[in-house]
């Protein structure tokens, strides 16, 4: 079994005459807990889906839990993805949903389905149409879809956004369980001060690439609060923070 | 593949308005027609196969655009590219609906358009039957890639119809041509070269729907 989860080098990727990652270095021990920070339009996102096989890489190397990029069927298997969009069909109802998913994933057993319903407090609007769902309850529903098949990687785009207090709390503690259970979680969010609770380690992308990496003491909300000033205004070296990072 | 078909006959059905909408445009056309063109018993033979496959043809436009109707919503789209599925299945399975859809809508109209035309279509129903396959194998396939391509995009009701078009003039022509000589009684005309076209565009976009539907969903 491969040591890490995820490994870049040198990772681009253009939209027309943009470029949008410029040679990103990335690496993610398995089972570790990466918070993925950086402004608006630095790629989180597009690194996300690159990752999930969305989007194609225009140069460099990855490997994603051992397999090469592009991403293949046996990959595809391993990788949970929860994004800007819910991915669920409004027509169907809540357990539609999942069933679908289910035999999508090669899940057999029907069981699954209930018990992850309960996890995500959905029980009983499981027979409801997802259309008529407010938007906490369909994060909820789209956070079971990326759990049901039991993922060994989970890419997770901003999961808190449109959760109620509740939901944060579910949601917190769902990412909790899945990295006790060894899960290893790559997770876009703009809330530094949930990055130490959920994360082993914290990335700053700026301009496509890291801009300043840290572990430990420098996930910090302050530490990070002041990375991000730093990146934001193009500051380098070790100027950054006493503890992180700074690369480029 | 299976999983997904299934799904989208359930989704098709419980929305119903694909259907509906396609055979409304198909009857509307063949009436249009009827009352613009000046139908003798001399010329209806001529005109009607032309007639019947323009409204297959738009009537297949306007299903091609909604075929992806349960992926446009909530990024589904992006579900059934990361999911485990080979994604030539993925196309197969689109084509497969789309197919399975334009027969049934086709199986509709036919009887409006024999009873609209006074035609007699019973005695040609068996390659009658074939030659709607045949034309619908192919519209199914670019009506499946291209709704791709523009599934995603604003302004996709334009930009269908008008990269489909062109592409269908080929099996247009080939398909009315066969058409004309299946309903003259003439039978299935297997050594005709407008068959071999047919046959030969069905093929092509087939196999480059499949083997491009990786590349189109991933850029």
């Amino acid at each position: 079994m491969p040591e890490t989860a995820i490994t870049c080098r040198g990772l681009t990727r253009s939209f027309g005459r943009v470029g949008v990652l410029r040679g990103l270095d990335l690496e993610l021990e398995r089972g570790a807990s990466m918070a993925l920070l950086g402004a608006n339009g630095s790629g989180k996102t597009t690194l996300l889906r690159l990752l999930a096989g969305l989007l194609r890489a225009d140069g460099g190397n990855s490997t994603v839990l051992g397999h090469p990029l592009p991403s293949t069927v046996v990959l595809r298997r391993k990788l949970g993805y929860l994004g800007h969009e819910s991915w669920l069909y409004g027509e169907l109802s809540a357990r539609e949903n999942l069933e679908f998913y289910c035999r999508l994933y090669g899940v057999s057993d029907d069981s699954s389905v209930d018990s992850l319903l309960e996890r995500v407090g959905m029980t009983r609007a499981a027979s409801r149409r997802v259309r008529s769902f407010s938007r906490g309850m369909v994060q909820r529903l789209s956070l079971a879809r990326a759990l049901l098949h039991d993922p060994e990687l989970l890419l997770l785009d901003e999961p808190f956004t449109g959760l109620d207090r509740d939901g944060v709390e579910l949601l917190e503690n769902l990412v909790t369980e899945q990295r006790a259970a060894g899960t290893s979680i790559l997770m876009v969010t703009h809330d530094l001060a949930r990055v130490s609770l959920l994360a082993d380690q914290a990335v700053l992308l700026g301009r496509g690439r890291v801009a300043w990496q840290g572990q430990g003491n420098d996930l910090a909300p302050e530490r990070l609060e002041q990375a991000w000033r730093d990146t934001a205004s193009g500051q380098g070296g070790s100027a950054a923070t006493d503890g992180g990072t700074q690369t480029c | 593949m299976l999983t997904l078909l299934a799904r989208d006959l359930k989704l098709q059905f419980r929305r119903g308005e694909l259907l509906a909408s396609s055979f409304v445009m198909g009857v509307l056309m063949l009436l249009a027609f009827n009352f613009s063109l000046d139908l003798s018993p001399d010329n209806v033979a001529a005109l009607a196969p032309g007639i019947l496959w323009v409204a297959v043809l738009f009537s297949a436009g306007l299903a091609a655009g909604h075929g992806f109707v349960g992926e446009r919503e909530n990024g589904c789209m992006d579900a059934i590219v990361a999911s485990p599925l080979d994604r030539g299945s993925v196309y197969l399975a689109k084509f497969t609906v789309n197919l399975l859809l334009l027969l049934l809508f086709e199986a509709m109209l036919l009887p409006v358009f024999a009873l609209f035309f006074e035609l007699s279509v019973l005695p040609v129903l068996a390659p009658l039957a074939l030659v709607l396959l045949l034309g619908s194998i192919g519209l199914a396939a670019v009506g499946t890639l291209f709704a791709l391509v523009t599934v995603g995009g604003g302004g996709r009701d334009l930009t269908l119809p008008i990269l489909l078009l062109p592409l269908e003039v080929p099996l247009l022509i080939a398909s009315v041509k066969i058409t004309r000589v299946v309903m003259a009684g003439g039978g299935f005309p297997w050594g005709d070269g407008w068959v071999r076209l047919l046959l030969g565009f069905d093929l092509l976009f087939v196999v480059a729907g499949w083997l491009a539907f990786e590349y189109v969903a991933t850029d």
